[in-house]
């Protein structure tokens, strides 16, 4: 139990801390595999956060936000090159939760009392099924990495990480068409089971 | 070919026809799956499935959190200033009226939250305006416990008009059903809530005109609230303002509306019991009335006024694709609802596709399509008598038979009464009295006879299938009331099948609950059998049928003479097995347990034992006699004997039910109890906890079984001195008890009390007095809650206020308790006592005290003995007004009786932290003594350790403890 202790609070990740969890955490260590993730998703918040002061929901995609992280990781020798698959995995995974954090944000604003329906609110609402949909897509994804975890993963890099497919090919030493074929597959699957199918 | 391999060849498909031209796919495909056409469906399905125009995959991630990003940074702004004398909190909603905050008082005056509209000054429009005015006094003028009431209004310092409303934290109607799996009758039970509420306004000629299920919002209690009169009109609207607001031009929501909304036609009472037409409809069915839905808006008006509802039990099967159902469930969750299958439409309202079809069709198809109809005068006229048509519903005898039954209501006290037995499907009770009948009869009698009992029953329950009944439910009771009846159409030579019957139907009453129709049944049956020597046995054993039934309508004596009657039969007649009679000895044991006569129902249970173990073993039997005798070892205080027996009978539960079983959890239950008594803490805890997680996977985390489970684990962790353990546990146990929906009032109470007195003890004072005023109204209240109950809250009450230092109303209160325990000739009364004796040497009736004190302390000797809880509190507070009344001799005595006391239930030195006054007491005492101030010194750093863990060391009591440690510490 390395890194168990608490994370600092606001302020720059140290870079090298980083590094050190993902090391860590590749080596097996759940303490600093949570700890690393605890400290990327708090960059990409920051990161999210710093592009929606800038241009409110325009210029903001995963591959921005996930390679400025690891672009300004890298350039410090943070990030060895056998991390890198790990790394993607906790962008991922904390793109996917912060996702979830809004929309489940968005959605306690839109309970309670009072509410009326008027042209205004129409256009608040098309965008609350956005939320509904990221918290449903959220667990379809669940589900589908029971039955099919290479396929949850490919959807993981490529939607949430924001990873080509050429990309995720080469780090899991695929061609890009099988990768492409799975993404495929797996956005059929998922449809599917958003819409209340059942998978498989 | 396995699921496994099938998928596989599905996948592998799926990713071949990828590397295909669009154009040559669907062809490519059919030829591939010439061999294996099953798989052709699924892949197509699935490449079709993959482009979805609105789906969110079509985007990135990124694009999804910035427009997340983007409405949050929306819904964020304008909270900075407040409006009047409110602070808003977050945005609930926009209109074209305004803004909805939810606000609270910044000036700290309440701190209730409320929904605050405010009209937004770049809008203030004349219109505008004068609507949001009307709004305001259309609310004003209702208060109706079902729709959201309007606290206040006023202009704002930016001279925005707004006004506040309750805030309704809540779902709409239909997903808080959905996601309650509510039953039919439940929704129904809700929906005529709120017909009450649109009745309400409508007398106060006021139409709501936009009634929709995210307008019904239900609260966390399962209260349903009408919101949103924001375009509600007066009936009687002036002409004039007609111009301005527009019975017509108003927004109303489409899927919604009347027909005459959409033909511009104005909006009447009947527009509102249509709407409550579609909620129904809804509510019912899980679908829109009309099919036509998917034809966007212009369909929606065609289909408003020209298409009938489609009937409810087809709409059930609808298809996705035949239907955009728009809004069901609320707006935000059309996409989840209108793919709904007909299993999960009807597994979230607790039943099968099927089940649900059968209970649609009839009535509620009647009343829908009344309610529907298009034109205003066709429908029902009034919203109450829409709701009188819902009421004979839901009131019909129907049931459905998969109602639970749950009894399990129980008092717990510090005196561990006995729970009852739970929860038992209807089917299950009938069959397996059924099954005991056919298997008594097969034994007994010739084959014809009991062929002739089969055809009865099953002609019994054929005329209840749904063909036979023509839609009508029937239920269980109406079912053996009409066998009952049937009986008389016997004739008189086959006497013996009508005593047959009778025996059957009585039994069946009997599990039913209705025991005097029971009892009647089995008189009969047995008045015929005693007459035929053959039957000696079934004589015998209607007769001690009879008996139960006697005892539980509360005719013990009848009862017992009954039961020794039948062990008489049963002794005499060779018919009859060792079981047989070993049953009979159960029956008249509990009986004699009922009757308070001891040591006779002990005797009987003894011989019971002894039988049920003769082989062929019957371990059910033993386990039940080994069950009663250990109650009535309880009862007459023996509870080593009572620890013996329940450790039996729990090997035997387990090996015959389960583990996870309701008897197992009772015996568990008992045990930890019996166990508890001998202040064998320990032990106790780990049955109670075996009791409490059984409970939870039987039953759930809050039922109420599992939440009294888990309340008598707190009493023990009380007692045994983890007493902030059982703070906790009574909090989260009582906080879980309030959120059930409906909340269990008596229950509430219970636990309410239980946990009052829990901080109480820790010096929570000013927490505790509330909780228990609460409590005490409410079983004031209450006309048939125990004696005990309010008794222990007023004395704990008492106690409160004699610490808080009201003697007057402590005095009174402790007396009330008394009288109240004395008038139900409940002896144990020493807690009442004592506590007594303490206010009066608050109040400096010094030789009162003393009386009381030595009541308490031998009332308590004798009803718990000298190692209990009561003990040890009497003996302290008895040695309190020994000092007073200058006596320290004997008050030395009382005291190290009560720390003895207390070492014998939390062993080795008795350091519960309700023996942290004895301790400071008698060290006090032996302060003052030479030869008394080491063991001095240590009692009262004990003393102070004590208080100050448990009550803190705030509290003046602990101030006492410690200045007297340093009194002593400076004499040295």
């Amino acid at each position: 139990m390395l890194f168990a202790g608490k994370l600092p609070a606001g302020g720059m990740v140290d870079s090298v801390e980083i590094t050190e969890l993902l090391n860590a955490a590749n080596a097996g260590d759940a303490a600093a595999q949570e700890a690393a993730y605890a400290l990327v998703y708090d960059e990409l918040k920051r990161c999210a956060q710093r592009q929606r002061r800038l241009a409110p929901g325009s210029s903001l995609t995963p591959t921005v936000l996930v390679h400025e992280l690891f672009l300004r990781l890298s350039k410090q020798r943070a990030i060895k090159v056998n991390n890198r698959a790990h790394f993607f995995a906790l962008s991922a995974r904390a793109m996917r939760q912060i996702i979830v954090d809004h929309a489940r944000h968005r959605q306690r604003l839109k309970r309670g009392g009072g509410v009326e329906t008027t042209d205004i609110d129409h256009a608040l609402e098309l965008s609350g099924r956005n939320a509904e949909q990221a918290l449903e897509l959220d667990s379809a994804l669940t589900r589908l990495a029971k039955n099919e975890p290479d396929l949850a993963q490919i959807v993981e890099w490529h939607f949430f990480a924001g990873l080509s497919f050429s990309a995720i090919g080469a780090e899991l030493g695929r061609h890009e068409r099988t990768v492409f074929h799975d993404w495929e597959l797996a956005r059929a699957m998922l449809h599917e089971s958003m819409s209340g199918a059942p998978l498989a | 070919m396995s699921s496994d391999a099938r998928w596989e060849s599905v996948k592998a498909l799926f990713r071949r026809s990828l590397e295909q031209p669009d154009a040559e796919r669907d062809a490519w495909l059919r030829r591939e799956c010439r061999e294996a056409p099953e798989l052709l469906a699924d892949v197509q399905r699935l490449l079709a499935a993959r482009h979805k125009p609105s789906s969110i995959l079509a985007d990135d991630a990124a694009q999804v959190l910035g427009s997340l990003l983007l409405e949050e940074a929306h819904a964020d702004a304008g909270l900075d200033a407040s409006i009047g004398p409110y602070q808003p909190i977050r945005v609930l909603g926009e209109g074209g009226m305004g803004r909805v905050y939810l606000a609270e008082r910044a000036d700290g005056q309440f701190s209730q939250q409320v929904a605050l509209k405010v009209i937004r000054s770049e809008l203030v429009t004349p219109e505008l305006h004068l609507r949001f005015l009307r709004e305001r006094d259309t609310l004003a003028r209702l208060t109706h416990p079902n729709i959201a009431h309007l606290h206040d209004g006023g202009i704002s310092e930016n001279g925005e008009p707004y006004f506040t409303l309750e805030f309704i934290e809540g779902e709409p109607i239909t997903r808080w059903c959905d996601a309650h799996k509510l039953d039919l009758r439940a929704r129904v039970r809700l929906l005529l809530k709120i017909c009450d509420a649109v009745q309400y306004a409508h007398r106060n000629l006021i139409v709501h005109r936009d009634l929709k299920p995210s307008n019904i919002l239900v609260t966390a209690a399962g209260e349903p609230k009408l919101l949103d009169f924001g375009i509600a009109k007066p009936m009687h609207e002036d002409p004039a303002m007609g111009g301005l607001t527009g019975t017509q031009a108003g927004p109303m929501t489409r899927e919604y509306a009347a027909p005459e909304q959409v033909l511009g036609e104005p909006a009447t009472t009947a527009t509102d019991v249509h709407a409550l037409g579609i909620i129904l409809y809804i509510l019912l069915c899980g679908r829109m009335p009309f099919r036509r839905a998917a034809l966007g808006q212009g369909g929606w008006n065609k289909a408003i006024v020209e298409e009938s509802p489609e009937p409810l039990d087809r709409a059930v099967d609808r298809t996705a694709s035949g239907s955009a159902s728009p809004e069901v469930g609320g707006k935000s969750n059309a996409n989840a609802q209108g793919s709904l299958d007909a299993n999960a439409v009807a597994a979230a309202r607790s039943t099968s596709p099927p089940a649900l079809r059968r209970m649609l069709r009839g009535d509620p198809e009647r009343i829908v399509q009344r309610a529907l109809a298009k034109s205003p005068e066709a429908r029902y006229a009034t919203a109450s008598a829409m709701a009188d048509d819902l009421r004979a519903f839901v009131d019909g005898r129907a049931i459905s038979g998969g109602t639970r039954t749950y009894q399990l209501r129980k008092f717990v006290r510090r005196h561990w009464l006995p729970l009852a037995a739970g929860a038992t499907l209807l089917a299950v009770i009938l069959a397996s009295a059924m099954g005991l009948a056919w298997q008594a009869a097969q034994i007994q009698r010739e084959a014809r006879t009991t062929a002739a009992v089969k055809d009865f029953l099953l002609e019994l329950f054929r005329s209840a299938s749904p063909s036979v009944a023509k839609g009508k439910q029937v239920s269980v009771r109406d079912l053996v009331d009409r066998g009952a009846k049937r009986l008389d159409a016997i004739p008189a030579e086959q006497e013996e099948l009508r005593a047959e019957l009778q025996n059957t139907l009585g039994t069946v009453y009997f599990y039913l609950g209705y025991n005097k129709d029971a009892l009647a049944m089995h008189t009969h049956a047995f008045e015929a059998f005693a007459s035929r020597p053959e039957d000696a046995l079934l004589a015998a054993s209607a007769e001690r049928f009879a008996a139960t039934e006697l005892a539980t309508l509360g005719d013990n004596d009848s009862a017992q003479k009954k039961a020794d009657d039948a062990i008489r039969r049963m002794r005499e007649t060779r018919q009859a097995s060792a079981h047989d009679l070993a049953r009979a000895l159960s029956t008249a044991g509990w009986i004699a347990k009922k009757r308070s006569d001891y040591a006779h129902s002990k005797q009987l249970a003894d011989e019971a034992i002894e039988l049920a173990r003769q082989p062929p073993a019957d371990p059910e039997l033993l386990y039940l006699a080994l069950s009663q005798r250990a109650a009535t070892s309880r009862l007459a205080h023996n509870d080593s004997a009572a620890v013996e027996d329940y450790t039996q009978a729990l090997a035997l539960s387990i090996q015959l039910f389960g583990q996870d079983d309701q008897d197992t959890l009772n015996t568990e239950q008992m045990l930890g109890s019996a166990l508890n008594r001998l202040a064998r803490y320990e032990q106790a805890h780990a049955h109670l906890l075996a009791a409490v997680e059984i409970s939870r996977r039987v039953f759930g985390e809050n039922l109420s079984q599992t939440l009294g489970a888990e309340e008598m684990l707190a009493l023990n962790e009380s007692e045994g001195g983890r007493c902030k353990d059982a703070a906790a546990r009574l909090k989260k146990v009582l906080a879980l008890a309030e959120a059930r929906v409906p909340a269990d009032e008596s229950q509430v109470a219970e636990i309410r009390l239980n946990y009052a007195e829990q901080i109480m003890d820790m010096g929570q004072l000013e927490e505790a007095e509330p909780l228990l005023v609460s409590t005490r109204d409410f079983l004031r209240r209450q006309s048939g809650s125990p004696v005990q109950e309010l008794a222990q809250t007023l004395s704990v009450l008492g106690h409160v206020h004699m610490l808080t230092g009201k003697l007057e109303t402590a005095e009174s209160e402790q007396r009330e308790a008394l009288a109240m325990l004395q008038a139900a000739h409940d002896s144990d009364v020493a807690m009442e006592l004592a506590r007594l004796s303490e206010v009066l040497v608050q109040r400096g009736r010094v030789d009162e005290a003393v009386a009381t004190g030595l009541q308490a302390r031998d009332s308590a000797a004798k009803i718990s003995g000298e190692n209990s809880h009561p003990a040890a509190y009497a003996h302290t507070s008895y040695a309190v007004a020994l000092l007073s009344a200058q006596q320290p001799g004997p008050a030395e005595s009382e005291l190290r009786a009560a720390l003895k006391s207390y070492a014998s239930l939390v062993p080795p030195e008795g350091l519960h932290p309700l023996s942290a006054s004895a301790r400071q007491e008698l060290g006090n005492l032996l302060a003052a003594r030479a030869d008394g101030r080491e063991e001095g010194l240590r009692l009262l750093t004990q003393a102070v350790t004590l208080c100050n863990e448990f009550l803190g060391a705030d509290d003046p009591r602990s101030g006492q403890a410690r200045e007297a440690l340093a009194k002593l510490q400076g004499v040295r």
